[in-house]
């Protein structure tokens, strides 16, 4: 019996940590600069980098948040 | 189609339709919002905050969807019209689908429809800047159909599921996402009759901009799947998983609580098949870009990258769990 329950603790745990850390990198794509490899163009497409030049004179400025939205 | 009726723009300064400065259009949108009567209302601030958010494909939209051979036949004037018009848009696009998606936060009746009819007015009378007469008896139908779709769009997203679930294919969510996404892409339709773009030219750019939009949906729903199921909001992707708990039956008496639904999502790989099908739309939509409109390619190659690493990412979370 005590047994069954450690396993079924072990699922358990096991569950809410994936769910824990599938959310963790949720929320670092949602809120933080992508990664080093990313263009910067699709990070500031998808709301992430402040500042980026692209081809042919486009310039992309992210601004900051004002009291409304953060 | 139209286009050859279209009248060109007088507004021509060759080397300036390689500028469009993405800040000062946004900046431009929100002034053209604030000299709304209707600031001080409790709604305008559920629209405005929208404004604010920044989204640079939709600032620079008109730039992307000048064919590469056309540029320097329209200034940066009548694409910053363009953008602002496409951001203004964008924003009551988001607006409205707040409304529908949290019924908690419409305001009253009058409100929403003065500050509606007043953006409406907005958003026409820049494309009316930069449209002659001919171009505008060609768009303007064109941006009211939009319009009728997307309403149409509101009110089956506003119907929802209440034990419930109508079975949706891809094709019928595709079909039902780019109704919703419709007006945003107005914008693109008028840079291709002002510049007199064939036929062709402006059905493949019309559909690479809506596999794009795909992509940014499919990618949203794999993001917010967890969300829109405990909000009730039918996604692709919250119809997938749950019908990997009730196969045979539609009747969803019984819903099961959110941390096993999303678990099961994760596991029956229907987060990761969203992010796949994010990926086909991007590739697509820069297959159909190809090659006049270059920048929107790069953009498009981009946003593949990102989706592919996330979904590789959520991929090995699975797993090794």
């Amino acid at each position: 019996m005590q047994h069954e329950n450690h396993i079924e603790d072990r699922m358990e745990n096991g569950r809410s940590g994936l769910l824990a850390r599938v959310r963790a990198r949720t929320a670092q794509e949602q809120g933080h600069p992508a990664s080093e490899s990313t263009a910067p163009y699709v990070s500031a497409a998808l709301g992430q980098t402040p500042y980026v030049a692209v081809g042919n004179g486009a310039i992309v400025v992210q601004r900051g948040c004002n009291n409304w939205n953060c | 189609m139209c286009a050859s009726w279209v009248e060109r723009s007088q507004d021509v300064a060759p080397t300036a339709s390689t500028m469009l400065n993405a800040r000062r259009i946004g900046e431009e949108a929100e002034r053209a919002a604030l000299s709304l009567s209707l600031t001080r209302e409790k709604v305008f601030e559920s629209y405005y905050t929208y404004l604010t958010v920044d989204e640079p494909a939709v600032h620079l939209m008109p730039l992307h969807f000048l064919p590469h051979a056309s540029r320097g036949r329209v200034g940066e004037g009548p694409l910053r019209e363009l953008a602002v018009a496409a951001k203004l848009e964008y924003a009551r696009n988001r607006w409205l689908d707040e409304m529908v998606d949290h019924p908690g936060s419409a305001p009253g009746l009058s409100p929403a429809h003065r500050l509606n009819d007043a953006l409406l007015e907005l958003i026409n009378s820049r494309y009316s800047r930069v449209l002659g007469g001919a171009a505008s008896a060609c768009f303007f139908p064109l941006l009211s159909e939009l319009h009728a779709r997307h309403g149409l769009s509101l009110i089956l997203d506003g119907a929802r599921f209440g034990g419930f679930v109508p079975p949706v294919t891809l094709e019928e969510y595709a079909e039902h996402a780019m109704a919703r996404h419709g007006p945003v892409r107005a914008p693109l339709d008028a840079v291709l009759l002002l510049v007199e773009a064939k036929d062709s030219l402006l059905l493949r750019a019309r559909s690479s901009w809506h596999n794009w939009a795909l992509g940014v949906q499919f990618y949203d729903d794999a993001l917010d799947v967890e969300e829109d199921f405990r909000n009730h909001n039918l996604t692709w992707a919250v119809g997938c998983a749950l019908h990997h708990f009730h196969p045979s039956s539609d009747d969803l008496a019984d819903l099961p609580d959110p941390d096993t639904f999303y678990e099961r999502a994760l596991a029956e790989g229907v987060v990761s098949e969203a992010l796949s099908h994010a990926e086909s739309f991007f590739a697509e939509s820069a297959r159909l870009a190809e090659p006049d409109f270059p920048s929107w390619v790069d953009f498009q190659r981009a946003c593949m990258g990102q989706v592919r690493r996330l979904r590789e990412d959520y991929e090995k979370l699975v797993t090794g769990a």
